[in-house]
């Protein structure tokens, strides 16, 4: 919204304005910009695609083709960094939030690796790398492909997919129904979705993992704290432990399988509300049944037991082993 | 009357004769002291038997007594108290549950508070009008949660559970929010 109004009143907006212009529907875009190393950059696309590439320059440039409903196209400084916005008509209908628009923009927008991106669309793919500073991401339906972003990264879409290789900081990867897919990302790390699937092998030392009816596959390095929750689908993670790790898992009905480096050193406890398949290939201790009624638990240490495993699911099985 | 004067003159005049001390024509005190000394340590030795015989008869009476009043008081006080622990297990019981029960219910309320507020806020969209898709991913978390609250029926303080359930309305808000934000309204 104060973007638009904003919009409506460039001449308040605008510090030092260079570019302001409307160009027809469909047409090609070749402009650039000189700013800050670290300026705050706004990008809003409602669909097609977008690449945005992170370089050494002090310069934005944009070049690619815009949406055939195109009414304006904004490339301006603002009071809070640089708005690059392609303006269609708010009553266009744009179908499916599944299907990305052929007929959408097609824009490689470069821009310096240090500006912090914040980019907003619907049925828009994104494709974003070399971004150092932090950069927001959402879209709707559009898949999102990032590669070698760092600092606060949060990426989120509805029904679109999302690839990140190599992102570093503190990410949160967020989507509905589509697939997460993340490899050798760093830091701080939280992936929700509700039924896509997620997968990520990680070097992140803390992890938060959440899925409703996806699977999740976590395959983790040195890991300091990880919280888990599934509600119906299951849930494997492969790790290394570090002293003092916590680990917090549960689900509902969802499997629950845990495979630890050799020498794992944490107190577990485990529990079931209604099975009773918890299963222990770290040691040789088994669960008890509980005595009144289904379900049962199982404590057992290892090591010094300076970390902590707890494991909680109402139906599902739970198994913790070795990788 | 005059008659009634006269004998009281007489009376009167007799009783100054009277002597106002009658002693004994013998001495009586040593008899009395003797009979006293000699009645006293028998009475006294009757007594001390009695007393001793009641002291005997009475003690196990009194230990009864006391062992039944001990045993009474700490029955009732044992009742009480027992009374009171199960009343506070009761209470607990019943309250406990009545706090898990709350508690979900309390989530459960604030959760669709923030749901229609939200859809008010977005002019109460027809949800169903939404892409097919999309309604799948909403009636996915109600199913989830449903599933989640029934978990909860049977663990009331399960504090995962109740994260889980806070979660996945979350997700709902989140998506009613992505997909009804201003910015798109009119897509």
């Amino acid at each position: 919204m104060n973007h638009i109004i904003k919009i409506a009143k460039p001449s308040l907006a605008v510090i030092g304005s260079l570019l302001a212009l409307s160009v027809f529907a469909g047409e090609k875009v070749d402009q650039k910009l000189t700013v800050a190393a670290n300026t705050n950059i706004t990008i809003e696309n409602v669909r097609g695609e977008v690449v945005i590439h992170g370089w050494n320059k002090n310069e934005i440039a944009v070049t690619g083709e815009l949406d055939d409903k195109t009414e304006k196209f904004i490339f301006e400084k603002t009071d809070n960094g640089v708005l690059i916005k392609v303006v269609t008509p708010r009553n266009t209908n744009y179908g499916s939030y599944s299907i990305v628009d052929e007929d959408g923009s097609n824009l490689i927008i470069n821009l310096p690796k240090n500006a912090r991106v914040n980019f907003d669309g619907v049925s828009t793919n994104v494709i974003a790398n070399n971004l150092q500073h932090g950069s927001t991401i959402q879209t709707v339906s559009g898949n999102i492909d990032l590669t070698n972003l760092a600092d606060h990264i949060e990426i989120s879409t509805v029904s679109g997919d999302i690839k990140s290789k190599a992102l570093s900081g503190k990410i949160s990867l967020s989507s509905v129904s589509g697939e997460i897919d993340d490899k050798n990302s760093q830091g701080r790390l939280r992936i929700e979705a509700v039924s896509g699937n997620i997968d990520s092998s990680s070097a992140a030392t803390i992890v938060t993992a959440h899925n409703v009816s996806g699977e999740i596959k976590l395959s983790l390095q040195q890991v300091d704290e990880l919280e888990l929750n599934t509600v119906s689908d299951d849930a494997t993670v492969t790790l290394h432990l570090n002293n003092d790790g916590v680990i917090k898992a549960s689900s509902v009905s969802g499997d629950i399988e845990l495979y630890f480096q050799n020498n794992v050193q944490a107190s577990f406890r485990l529990n079931s509300s209604v099975n009773d398949d918890i299963v222990n290939k770290l040691t040789n201790k088994k669960a008890k049944k509980a005595k009144y009624g289904p379900g049962a638990s199982l404590n057992f240490e290892t090591g010094n037991g300076n970390g902590a495993v707890r494991i909680n699911t109402v139906s599902g099985d739970i198994k913790v082993a070795k990788k | 009357m005059k008659n009634s004067l006269i004998d009281d003159e007489k009376l009167a005049s007799h009783i100054t004769k009277i002597p106002k001390e009658i002693t004994p024509k013998r001495d009586l005190w040593a008899g009395i002291e003797h009979a006293i000394s000699n009645s006293t340590q028998p009475e006294n030795v009757q007594g001390n038997k009695n007393k001793k015989k009641s002291f005997h008869f009475n003690t196990p009476l009194a230990w009864a007594a006391s062992v039944i009043i001990a045993v009474l008081v700490s029955w009732q006080l044992n009742q009480s108290f027992s009374t009171q622990n199960t009343a506070n297990v009761v209470q607990q019981n019943s309250t406990t549950p009545m706090l898990g029960f709350n508690a979900v219910n309390f989530i459960q309320t604030n959760f669709q508070q923030q749901k229609q507020s939200l859809l008010t806020s977005y002019g109460k969209p027809d949800l169903t009008q939404l892409p097919l898709k999309m309604q799948q991913e909403l009636q996915q978390l109600a199913k989830a949660q449903q599933s989640i609250v029934k978990a909860l029926a049977k663990e009331k303080n399960n504090q995962n559970l109740l994260n889980l359930l806070q979660w996945t309305q979350q997700q709902e808000l989140r998506l009613i929010e992505q997909l009804y934000r201003p910015r798109w309204q009119s897509i």
